[in-house]
């Protein structure tokens, strides 16, 4: 069933349109989340509050613009309100989450080496090569959700990969 | 370590580690907010309204002058001779892109006497002399950029989008041909790029055609003769763009055709040797399309992978590229744009160039319609 068929049906609350919409999107939203917090159980929550805010004004969505990137753009208000109240709180509590960009139910070796390939990236970066690689967005749809030019977006994410494969390049040899 | 494989291992590792919140969510506790009523008007704001007023006004005076002026529709076939209209059909369309860009590559090839550059060697015709020699030989793009320019007569009007490329097909004014195909694009000077194609369609079976005609490029007349298979989920075809003089000299082009994507494959034959094969592949996504293109030769495997974008209202193309000569691999990315040399007089292709260790420089080729 096509993508606005689902939507109008979880406008009735249809829970097997609201699966297939789920599982078609999840990674995009994960990413998204995980782009912006790098706390993987920050990104959890983000997602749930997402796909909750998605289905609460799902008669919001315009039928003329990408359903992802509506979708996308709840989940980065949302990571972004998290990040900012979280911030907030850090200040008053001094504590801080290090180490939980990924999980250790990845294989260890290969979530080092995410990890310190992901370290060399900056903010902005680490969120646009995880839309592009995990989401499988277009730099378009990156530049629109991200508010960023095109051109920008590109070279960000070319100049990310360059410093990757460098390191990884360096860890080779 | 290679740019696909960081992005698969990315890919993998963050979306094997995708938390599942589906059980959280309840449907049920979630309340549907209710969609705003709003007047007819409401939606737009007054600048919007006011100018979408202009827009229809305009749309209404070119309508009544439209109906003023004699009628003739540029999109309707006028038939083949006998009353009944030509119907219009895809696979029309693919033996024309094929042959397309197969002339356009024949044509650049003997034009810029490429067949006998060191580029366009397979792996057992050149000597030693021809190999790279290493970094006092200057970057390996360097090399490159002339083969790129040839590909970029291909590239350009096919990468301008599906919009942007029309066909349109009509009896043929030449006797020997039924058909006759307009195939028009633009360049990224939003010039229209304009080639057509003569051809006799013969049905050699179920969903399989062989379509023969010419293709005219200046004063050069290119035969191009296909065998074109429709399948379930797209097309397949085989296509041979001759030299007009030399009949062993000629470009193979096997394509494929699937719903976003297209695959060509040349080989390029001079005098009835194999002197160049090269693979586009074009993906084409709702707004955005990307190319690869990529080629080896005796001392090299190249690889571009070429997006068009726009910038402060121009278009210019995005390529990322990759050589590798076996001792030396370099990558970089190249900024196209189109400048004009006041100077000479002529437009040219700017590449601005960026080499993985950050060396910036830039280099400049005649634009083909200068």
């Amino acid at each position: 069933m096509q993508l606005h068929h689902h939507i109008e049906a979880l406008k009735k609350k249809d829970r097997s349109a609201f699966e297939a919409i789920y599982h078609e999107t999840r990674h995009a939203v994960y990413a998204m989340a995980l782009g912006v917090v790098k706390d993987r159980f920050l990104a959890e929550d983000i997602m749930q509050v997402t796909y909750m805010k998605m289905v609460e004004n799902i008669h919001a969505y315009d039928k003329g613009k990408k359903f992802i990137n509506w979708l996308l753009t709840i989940a980065k208000n949302e990571a972004l309100d998290t990040l900012r109240r979280r911030r907030q709180e850090t200040a008053v509590d001094g504590s801080a989450n290090e180490d939980l960009f990924l999980g250790r139910d990845m294989e260890e070796e290969k979530r080092i080496e995410i990890e310190e390939l992901m370290k060399l990236l900056s903010e902005t970066e680490k969120t646009i090569v995880l839309l592009k690689t995990v989401a499988d967005l277009r730099h378009k749809d990156i530049a629109e959700i991200l508010g960023m030019p095109l051109g920008t977006v590109i070279w960000k994410y070319n100049k990310a990969l360059k410093a990757m494969r460098r390191e990884g390049r360096r860890e080779e040899t | 370590m290679k740019k696909e494989k960081i992005e698969k291992m990315l890919r993998e590792g963050i979306r094997d580690t995708t938390p599942d919140v589906l059980a959280a969510i309840d449907l049920e506790t979630i309340e549907i907010k209710k969609p705003e009523k709003q007047s007819p008007f409401s939606r737009w704001k007054r600048p919007v309204f006011i100018g979408s007023l202009a827009t229809a006004s305009l749309a209404l005076v070119v309508l009544f002058v439209m109906f003023l002026l004699p009628f003739e529709d540029p999109f309707t076939p006028p038939g083949n001779g006998n009353g009944v209209p030509i119907a219009f059909d895809e696979k029309e369309e693919v033996y024309t892109l094929s042959a397309f860009s197969a002339v356009s590559l024949l044509d650049r090839m003997e034009e810029g006497n490429l067949r006998h550059a060191p580029s366009f060697a397979l792996l057992s015709s050149p000597g030693p002399s021809m190999a790279f020699t290493g970094q006092n030989a200057g970057y390996l793009i360097d090399r490159e950029l002339d083969t790129l320019t040839q590909y970029l007569a291909v590239i350009e009007p096919i990468i301008s989008g599906k919009d942007a490329m029309q066909f349109t097909l009509s009896e043929s004014p030449r006797e020997e041909y039924t058909y006759m195909m307009v195939f028009q694009s633009k360049n990224l000077r939003g010039m229209i790029i304009e080639e057509t194609i003569h051809y006799n369609r013969i049905e050699t079976g179920d969903d399989e055609y062989r379509l023969e005609g010419i293709m005219e490029k200046g004063a050069t007349t290119y035969s191009v003769i296909a065998e074109l298979e429709i399948e379930e989920d797209g097309f397949e075809l085989e296509l041979y763009a001759h030299h007009p003089s030399e009949e062993d000299t000629y470009i193979k082009v096997e394509q494929e055709i699937e719903e976003d994507s297209q695959t060509f494959e040349y080989e390029y034959v001079v005098r009835g040797d194999t002197v160049f094969e090269s693979t586009l592949e074009i993906d084409f996504d709702d707004e955005e399309i990307e190319i690869e293109l990529t080629y080896e030769t005796a001392t090299k495997e190249v690889e571009f992978e070429i997006i068009r974008f726009q910038e402060e209202s121009a278009f210019r193309l995005h390529i990322e590229y990759e050589i590798d000569t076996g001792d030396f691999d370099e990558e970089g990315v190249i900024i196209v744009s189109i400048i004009y040399d006041a100077e000479e007089g002529i437009h040219k292709y700017r590449f601005a160039i960026t080499i993985e260790d950050e060396t910036s420089f830039a280099r400049t080729r005649p634009y083909p319609d200068s």
